[in-house]
């Protein structure tokens, strides 16, 4: 831990550096409180924080003031045990048949429940350190104060628990039957006991550091607006590289290498106003813009981290998005506010998969979904959102299409 | 619940609309815990929103905002759910680890007013406020618990797969642990705040303090009834700037501080959460008893602050002092005690733009609670917080 406390130390030392004569007081923000979940207060009280401190620092001479951030984050609620892989080997479920199913082993699988009825769900405390420092060239032809091309140089170091649930230590134990970990004598339970190298950061103590460095390449030819009551409008595009090599203290837990992979991810968008009509006081009455965006990702690597997975594992992926996004009224104050978007999304996997073992499954898979969000915000901190949508291809699923939805009422910060 | 919650809900948008739109925040405390990421990472935060209102007298600082404090922090069961004694007062039979996890998120709706300008300090000499409070809270056993065969053992739960305390009904010694572990209180709190005080992090000089009432009755409107008091929370800060040595800007190479944090708390109540309860001192805990008194004289030597008022090395003596006397809160008993407690130690850190530090920090517990016996503990660390 020492030598993760030296290297934020580093980046923190990086104004020093970079402009060294004037006070280094940074500007606080709150970036995001999460909402609820279920089991905590009716889920109306947030269990997670995002927030930061930035300053700007001019470094090159007649460009942009460069931005330098450090943002910590945490979150404490459950995540569910993925029953889609082999925890040996990492084999998808998904290229099985029926018959060779029983020779392999998922969570959930047989012998899962002997000792009572054992859940999937379980208590996954986490937080966040991320430090960057962003410099921008060239002035944006539709926003002023913004760059038209911006280099960012950044590390991110992440601490991680997985335990079992909170409601466990309740008295009947929650109600819960039987802890997903241990047995009721603290010893670790079967598969925990050995290492797991589809889930590393399920194995031994279920302790986890990982961290990674990051470059980010953009460029901006659009409009930023306050909220998204604004319509939008403009071209941007950025390239991110990613590196969490073993070596960059991610195998400094007993359990062996948390993460080694790299990861480069291309995301293009383009947007355009339809029409917007504003109010006597620069309001919104109402305002339409419809956007089209690609993104393109491959991770490679031998041990893909839980937050960096890709989508099904599927180390490839290609995703198109068209979408039209209607803004009503803006009532009341300036973050009040309804608006309605319509989704269209395919999106194709292609490659191995992450965190299998031996490398041998290969697959291309479709997805392709229409989705339709409907929010209410109020007041920069309660949003009401309405979902509904219908997948048309769920690629490697056996479902049929199908319709789907969910409401959610949360308390939210969003600045 | 549910409704109640609604309610209070319909409450925010209605004060809300004349205010909302520009936000202004602050970020006032982050804390670490030990068992979550070696302390290094954020556990949890304290902020403000503030609604942009007018000073409403010209020169004084009006505030109207929202304060969320939210996250996990580790807490030391002190007393005996069931019959309120003072655990330190029979160690042996209370020979468990006793500390737990909770889950908070405590609100503020507060309105201050700030009078008579001090024009050296961006605080008013007096500042009154009042506030609207809510906390929830869910308390489970540590984060260690069940993790290996040595850590079987809970504040909760024995090491036999058997639960110490009943299951049912109201536990006097700590009413928000009751049943599902799980509360929310509601309360109001008003108060006084005053400040004479030149501080510009290595100097300091002059004296600040706070008067501060929260009521908290079991009738209050949406509280589950799980907290039932009055408290009475007085601070006072005295500071002395005994030497410095100038670096320009406002800062400097060298200065010598002496600090005096006097603190006294006066509670009423039959239900009182351990969030309230209490003085902080250095080492050993300060019992919970009607009437709380917390003295810390410290001696701090700055080294120079590198490059911003907010960079700088630091070490500090210090002397803590606690007094409980009165009747023990939380329990029928009627038992009243007197008990001193005290420790004296040293803190050094390295604080970097003032949002991380590094620490070493030593001291000896020569007068802790009841018949425990004298201790010595240190700890070094790095953290990021405010």
């Amino acid at each position: 831990m020492k030598r993760i406390a030296g290297i934020i130390l580093v980046f923190l030392m990086l104004p020093f550096g970079l402009y060294a004569s004037e006070s280094l007081s940074f500007d606080a923000y709150i970036d995001s409180v999460s909402g609820g979940v279920k089991g905590f207060g009716l889920g109306l009280f947030p269990l997670g924080t995002t927030f930061g401190f930035e300053r700007y620092y001019q470094i090159v001479p007649g460009e942009n003031r460069a931005e330098f951030q450090i943002e910590l984050s945490f979150a404490f609620n459950n995540s569910s045990l993925s029953t889609d892989y082999d925890y040996l080997n990492g084999r998808p479920r998904w290229v099985l048949s029926n018959d060779e199913l029983g020779d392999y082993s998922f969570f959930g699988g047989d012998g899962w429940n002997d000792g009572g009825d054992r859940a999937l769900s379980y208590f996954n405390p986490r937080s966040d350190i991320d430090i960057y420092i962003d410099q921008g060239f060239w002035d944006n032809p539709l926003y002023e104060k913004g760059s038209l091309f911006n280099v960012r140089v950044g590390y991110n170091a992440r601490y991680a628990m997985s335990l079992e649930e909170v409601t466990f230590s309740l008295a009947g134990h929650g109600g819960l039957d039987s802890p997903v970990f241990v047995n009721s004598d603290g010893s670790r339970r079967e598969p925990f006991d050995s290492f797991l190298p589809a889930y590393p950061w399920l194995s031994g103590s279920r302790n986890v550091f990982t961290d990674y460095l990051y470059l980010v390449l953009s460029l901006n030819m659009d409009r930023d607006t306050p909220t998204d009551a604004e319509a939008e409008e403009g071209i941007s595009a950025e390239l991110r590289l990613e590196a969490g090599p073993s070596w960059l203290f991610n195998n400094i837990t007993p359990e062996g290498i948390q993460s080694d992979y790299c990861l480069a991810l291309l995301y293009v968008e383009e947007k355009m106003e339809i029409f917007s009509i504003e109010q006597d006081n620069g309001w919104t009455w109402m305002n339409l813009y419809i956007g089209h965006s690609n993104t393109l990702q491959y991770v490679s690597g031998s041990v893909v981290p839980e937050n960096k997975l890709p989508l099904d594992r599927l180390r490839g992926g290609f995703r198109d998005r068209i979408w039209i996004h209607f803004t009503g009224p803006q009532f009341m104050a300036g973050d009040c506010y309804t608006n309605i978007e319509l989704n269209l999304y395919n999106t194709v996997m292609f490659g191995g998969v992450a965190n299998e073992t031996d490398g041998a499954t290969r697959a291309v898979e479709l997805q392709s979904g229409f989705s339709a969000i409907f929010q209410l915000r109020l007041f920069g901190f309660i949003r009401f959102e309405y979902q509904i949508g219908y997948d048309f291809i769920r690629g490697i699923w056996p479902h049929e299409p199908q319709w789907w939805q969910n409401s959610a009422l949360q308390f939210y910060v969003s600045l | 619940m549910m409704k109640r919650l609604c309610f209070l809900l319909f409450v925010l948008l209605i004060v809300s609309p004349i205010f909302a739109i520009g936000f202004g925040y602050h970020v006032f405390e982050i804390r670490t815990e030990p068992e979550f990421g070696k302390g290094v990472f954020p556990a949890s935060v304290m902020y403000q929103f503030n609604f942009p209102v007018p000073d409403f007298i010209n020169g004084n600082k009006t505030e109207f905002a929202f304060r969320l404090d939210n996250g996990l922090v580790y807490r030391t069961l002190r007393q005996d759910p069931v019959t309120g004694a003072i655990m330190a007062e029979n160690p042996s039979l209370y020979d468990f680890p006793k500390e737990y996890t909770v889950h908070y998120d405590e609100f503020n709706l507060f309105f201050a007013q700030g009078f008579i300008d001090t024009a050296f300090s961006s605080d008013d000499l007096l500042t009154a406020f009042v506030s609207i409070d809510g906390r929830f809270e869910m308390a489970f056993e540590r984060l260690s618990w069940m993790t290996d065969t040595n850590e079987t053992e809970g504040v909760f739960w024995d090491g036999n797969g058997n639960y110490r305390f009943p299951e049912d009904g109201l536990w006097i010694g700590a009413p928000e642990l009751s049943e599902d572990r799980s509360a929310f209180q509601t309360s109001i709190s008003l108060g006084l705040k005053f400040s004479y005080m030149r501080d510009t992090v290595t100097v300091r000089d002059g004296i600040r303090g706070a008067f501060v009432w929260r009521f908290a009755p079991e009738w209050m409107i949406l509280t589950d009834g799980s907290a039932s008091f009055v408290l009475s929370h007085n601070e006072i800060q005295l500071s002395k700037t005994l030497f410095s040595v100038p670096a320009g800007g406002g800062r400097t190479w060298f200065s010598i501080v002496l600090d005096d944090f006097f603190s006294y708390r006066w509670i009423y109540g039959s239900k009182v959460p351990q969030y309230v309860q209490g003085g902080d001192i250095w080492g050993p805990d300060v019992p919970n008893a009607r009437n709380v008194i917390t003295n810390r004289l410290s001696m701090t030597f700055y080294g120079p602050q590198i490059y911003s008022m907010d960079t700088y090395p630091s070490i500090t003596f210090f002397w803590d002092l606690g007094w409980a006397f009165g009747k023990v809160l939380n329990t029928d008993s009627g038992e009243s005690i007197a008990e001193s407690v005290g420790s004296y130690g040293i803190r050094t850190e390295f604080v970097i733009a003032g949002i991380a530090e590094f620490f070493y920090e030593i001291g000896c517990s020569y007068d802790p609670v009841f018949a425990e016996d004298m201790f010595v503990a240190q700890k070094f660390g790095f953290s990021v917080g405010v």
